[in-house]
Formats: C-alpha cells, sequence, structure tokens
C-alpha cells in the first residue's frame, strides 16, 4: 500500500468506527446500502425516528466518509459510500488474523509437550 | 477456530479448543516467560491486575514501532484475564487504547479460549492493524496444520 494511502486511511479509520459504534447510524446506512440513495425525508418516512436525529447521524456518517451528501435542487439526496467501509474491514480482517495466530500458537505450546 | 458474530461492529472475537486442562492454558496466559513464547514479545516481570508493562514485539521484519505497552485490568484466575494497549501507536502514553479480554471456559475434552478485543472506536485502526503485520503466518498456519494432520494421522 502507498504511504500516503495509508496515512489519510489511518486518519480516517477512527471515525468510521466511531460512526458505527450506533445501532441508529449502522441501520441508516444499511439502508442506503441495500435501498439505495435517499433524501432526509424518505429516510425519517418510516417510524420512530426524527428528522433532526437522521441529520445529525447523516452528517456523522459524511464526516466518516461513509456516506456522500448530492444536492439536487432544494434537496439533498445521501448515498452510501463503501470504500470506506471497505477500507476499515480490511484492517480489521488483518487484526482478526493475527489473533488467529496468536491463538494457534497458544494451543501449540500447551498441547505440544 | 471459529469466528463467532462480534457483539457490535468495533469487537473482535475468536475461540478456539485447546485440548489440555484450564490450570495449564491459564500458566501460558498469565506466566510471562510463556507467553512471550506464543505471543512473540519480550516482556519483564510477572503479570499483576493494575500493572502496566512494556512489551517488545520480536515479529520477524516488524514495522513501526515494536515496543508497546500493556495495561493489566483483571486477572482472575483460570477465568479471566485482560488488559488495555495500544500497539503500533507513535505515542507510547497515547490513552487511544483497545481492550483485550481472555476468557477460559472448561468444556469436554478440554478448554475453549475466547479472546475479545474492542474499543477499535479510539484508535488509528491502521496503525494497530500494522503494528503486527510482518509476520511469520503462513509459516504458522502451516505447523497448525500438519500439527492436526499428524495428530489426525496417528
Amino acid at each position: 500500500m502507498q504511504a500516503k494511502r495509508l496515512k489519510s486511511a489511518a486518519a480516517r479509520s477512527a471515525p468510521v468506527f466511531a460512526a458505527l459504534g450506533d445501532q441508529r447510524r449502522l441501520r441508516l446506512l444499511a439502508r442506503l446500502c441495500s435501498g439505495g440513495p435517499g433524501s432526509i425525508t424518505t429516510l425519517s418516512s418510516d417510524g420512530d425516528v426524527t428528522r433532526q436525529a437522521v441529520t445529525k447521524h447523516l452528517r456523522v456518517l459524511a464526516r466518516a466518509g461513509l456516506v456522500r451528501a448530492v444536492h439536487q435542487g432544494r434537496e439533498t439526496i445521501y448515498r452510501a459510500d463503501t470504500q470506506q467501509l471497505h477500507q476499515a474491514h480490511q484492517y480489521f480482517d488483518i487484526i482478526s488474523r493475527q489473533w488467529e495466530e496468536a491463538l494457534a500458537r497458544l494451543k501449540n505450546l500447551v498441547e505440544d509437550p | 477456530m471459529t469466528t463467532t458474530a462480534a457483539p457490535s461492529a468495533t469487537t473482535i472475537q475468536k475461540k478456539i479448543l485447546i485440548h489440555a486442562p484450564r490450570s495449564r492454558v491459564w500458566h501460558a496466559l498469565t506466566t510471562t516467560s510463556e507467553f512471550s513464547k506464543w505471543f512473540s514479545v519480550q516482556v519483564e516481570g510477572p503479570f499483576v491486575a493494575g500493572k502496566r508493562l512494556n512489551m517488545l514485539s520480536t515479529y520477524p521484519h516488524c514495522t513501526g514501532n515494536p515496543s508497546f505497552y500493556v495495561t493489566v485490568e483483571r486477572m482472575e484466575p483460570e477465568h479471566t484475564f485482560s488488559w488495555r494497549w495500544h500497539p503500533g501507536a507513535a505515542n507510547k502514553e497515547s490513552d487511544e487504547t483497545t481492550q483485550v479480554e481472555f476468557h477460559l471456559e472448561e468444556v469436554d475434552g478440554g478448554t475453549m479460549v475466547t479472546v475479545t478485543e474492542s474499543g477499535f472506536d479510539r484508535i488509528d485502526l491502521a496503525r494497530r492493524a500494522k503494528a503486527f503485520e510482518e509476520n511469520t503466518r503462513g509459516w504458522q498456519f502451516q505447523l497448525e496444520s500438519l500439527r492436526q494432520y499428524a495428530s489426525e494421522a496417528a
């Protein structure tokens, strides 16, 4: 990986996980991923979440680079940007694999006399 | 080795069944001389709850800053061992830590070890991931499969 790309990815990965550490934001992102782009009106139409809450959560997701806002006339349309998510997922996989290796070494040490 | 569904999006959890008594696993987990072998680090002094230890990664070709602090949190004999750390952090005094917790459970055929690392929303994930990146992964997997093959063939 290019050093420059790694550095910029590093600066963004912590906000990504902070943004994902909230169930309402996860649901919002999942909806944008599966249902396609939406406006604040459509995203707050089904149920118990207020426009203000949706606006706030979208802002956090946008800051983390997980959603992008596109202005269409008087409305703002939000869509999921999975590149950040993909990058964070790759780091998660690396750390996950490191734990698998460590546990395998622990197993070897304990089981082999 | 299994990967269970993580309790949240910011947690990694791994389990492994070890064919040995819980006391034996606890010893390998919490005795620094044994710990340093399987965890591939140099570490001084015993693990004591509340104590901070300096670890030096002994992974070959380890990139970045191979030295880091581990602050032991809980040590409940043969049950729970946990610490906070930030391997790969540029600033060794950083408070951007993740928590690592080992949980031991007696099961049929041995001991189930569960490791959970949480708090990734507080750290620089790229650095944490890179801290142990260059390692002997391929070899370890080969050795593990060889060991399994040998025990099945026996």
